[in-house]
């Protein structure tokens, strides 16, 4: 393996949890478990012994006296009578005796039966615990007779150091990049088939919306797919940060190996959202169509900052078709990058279908409203991601309080934003287009930079 | 290469921890079986001493003394109830002590058979190792 990629280490389960163990555990488990089974059904006894008692207890008093058969030794009665019939001798416990009318009994017995009842439930709840356990080791044991095995690789942080470290000895270990490329492809499948799949729930949100065409519903269908919209954004700006921590020089056949995949799946986002845009749209035209005809809504409305978003959008747009004729560009050992990566391309689909999103929205009138709601969301994901990001040290860390939304990038080290690092590149403030005022806005149109750069709030 | 008489004494001794050892895990259950009662005994006490205290001031409490039924103050019988519980509490928690001392001693002496086990093994690891891991066997048991 690849010594300096990943250590690995294989471990059949068998030596870990030999069978015969496994075997013996679940054996034991079992019993405990049937032990605890007759004991409760001894509550149960318990149980519905008190209350007979108490049905008894309560029929007494209706009589003065009973004529009953008495037990008279062991194997013998008489016929007697029972007399007193309200008054009863109660065995509080230790050989202490009360006592007790008819209804006072019974209220005695009352309080035992929900002490019993408490000690039965506890009882259960034991019993579940313990058939988790056996169920636990049963699926041990199977797994262990089939020779399963565990495979542990130590996880390689990603950080500038280490990269350092790595840019020497990877030069002379390209396969085994290569490997961790796989890897990271493979990853990088699995979150691209998510992400086409998010996209899918959100057209069909979009089209519900768009249909309705009035103000209202598309506020709020914008603000359902605010969340996304917004975790999408974050998404687009770990991708960005990543581009710009690819411009760190080494090892540029991984970059282009992952730059081609990712490129790939970013052609197969366009595509599709393309297909989408087109749907609602009547008049398919290009992106840039799109993009002016959204600006001319903008117009309209005398909202800067909507204006600025769209401008953004369509900046990154362009940026997103720049990146792919920079293959170049992008190189980088991505291997500490790995999350990012795949964030990126997460960030990819989601930028992309933000766009398209807005585009949609303009067919119904709340296309303004719509990113502006999203923005605020946008800032509040991005922001603790941001604070993820180490090599993010730059001034585009929005300050946005807001820390409540956090979508399901908890996982990977968001980065978002800032971004910008670029010694030699100027981004910094263009990926701060802030929709509200709160955060100046500074489009960097034309530069060669991150194509997701555009997309910060 | 070890004289026999030097690994007879050797197994002598592992012998004798052995033992000890099993003598401590026979006071270490009974010691657990005690606390049982006790525990046992205790709860029975509280939920007599809720009862009394439910009850009014004129109620008639009887206490059992082997075939005879006992007439009993009230009060009588709350303060012998508390006395009880006081005095069962206190067993237990030095009941505690004593299991924790044994369990540290067991823990000891453990270590020690398998040091000496463990010596002993590169010598002959035959009756030794045997013996250990019998040793174990019921020590796991």
């Amino acid at each position: 393996m690849e010594e300096a990629a990943k250590k690995g280490r294989v471990t059949p389960l068998a030596s870990l949890f030999p069978v015969e163990e496994a075997q013996k555990a679940v054996r034991r488990v079992h019993e405990t478990l049937s032990e605890k089974e007759s004991e409760l059904d001894r509550f149960r006894g318990f149980i519905s012994d008190n209350t007979n008692l108490i049905n008894l207890v309560q029929k007494l008093p209706e009589g003065l006296h009973h004529n009953i058969m008495v037990p008279f030794g062991k194997a013998a009665f008489f016929p007697g009578r029972l007399i007193h019939t309200n008054e009863f001798l109660v065995l509080l416990g230790e050989g202490y005796h009360v006592e007790r009318t008819s209804k006072q009994t019974v209220e005695i017995l009352k309080r035992r039966g929900k002490a019993l009842q408490s000690q039965v439930e506890s009882l259960k709840a034991t019993m579940q615990d313990l058939k988790a356990e056996a169920s636990f080791f049963g699926i041990t044991a199977s797994e262990a007779a089939e020779g399963l095995v565990e495979i542990r690789e130590d996880y390689v942080e990603e950080n500038f150091t280490e990269r350092e470290s790595q840019s020497g000895p990877p030069k002379e270990h390209p396969p085994s990049f290569s490997e961790a490329d796989k890897v990271k492809v493979a990853v990088e499948d699995e979150e691209y088939s998510c992400m086409v799949s998010r996209l899918d729930e959100l057209e069909k949100a979009e089209y519900e919306a768009g249909y309705g065409n009035e103000t209202h519903e598309d506020i709020e269908n914008v603000a359902v797919s605010d969340e996304e919209y917004a975790r999408m954004m974050s998404r687009l700006d770990e991708l960005e940060k990543e581009e710009l921590e690819a411009e760190f020089v080494n090892e540029r056949d991984e970059d282009n190996a992952k730059l081609a995949v990712n490129d790939e799946k970013y052609a197969h986002m366009i595509a599709r959202l393309d297909e989408i845009e087109k749907e609602p749209e009547t008049e398919c035209g290009n992106e840039r169509d799109e993009d002016e005809k959204i600006k001319a809504d903008f117009d309209q409305s005398s909202d800067q900052i909507s204006l600025d978003k769209i401008n953004r959008f369509s900046e990154s747009r362009k940026l997103l078709e720049q990146t792919k004729d920079k293959k170049s560009a992008t190189e980088e050992t991505l291997d500490k990058r790995d999350t990012q990566k795949d964030l990126t391309d997460r960030l990819n689909c989601t930028g992309l279908t933000v766009q398209s999103r807005p585009k949609e929205m303009s067919h119904g009138k709340g296309l303004v409203h719509g990113i502006m709601k999203s923005t605020p969301l946008e800032k509040a994901l991005v922001l603790p991601e941001v604070k993820e990001n180490v090599q993010a040290a730059s001034s585009l860390r929005s300050e946005a309080p807001l820390q409540d939304s956090k979508p399901g990038f908890d996982s990977r080290k968001a980065f978002t934003g800032s971004i910008i690092e670029r010694a030699h590149n100027m981004q910094t403030s263009s990926s701060q287009q802030a929709a509200t005022s709160s955060q100046s806005t500074v489009t960097q149109p034309s530069k060669p930079v991150s194509r997701f750069k555009m997309q910060r709030r | 290469m070890a004289s026999p008489a030097a690994l007879r004494e050797l197994q002598r001794e592992l012998e004798t921890k052995a033992d000890d050892l099993n003598k401590i895990q026979k006071d270490i259950s009974k010691n657990h079986q005690v606390r049982k009662k006790y525990t046992i005994q205790l709860g029975e006490n509280e939920l007599v001493l809720k009862e009394l205290d439910l009850l009014s001031e004129d109620a008639n409490v009887y206490k059992l003394i082997g075939p005879v039924l006992v007439k009993q103050d009230l009060a009588e019988a709350n303060a012998n109830v508390r006395k009880r519980i006081e005095y069962m509490s206190a067993e237990l928690k030095r009941l505690d002590t004593t299991l924790q001392d044994l369990e540290d001693k067991q823990n000891s002496k453990r270590d020690a058979v398998c040091l000496k086990g463990t010596t002993e093994d590169p010598i002959t690891p035959g009756r030794e190792s045997q013996g250990i891991v019998y040793f174990h066997t019921s020590v796991r048991a």
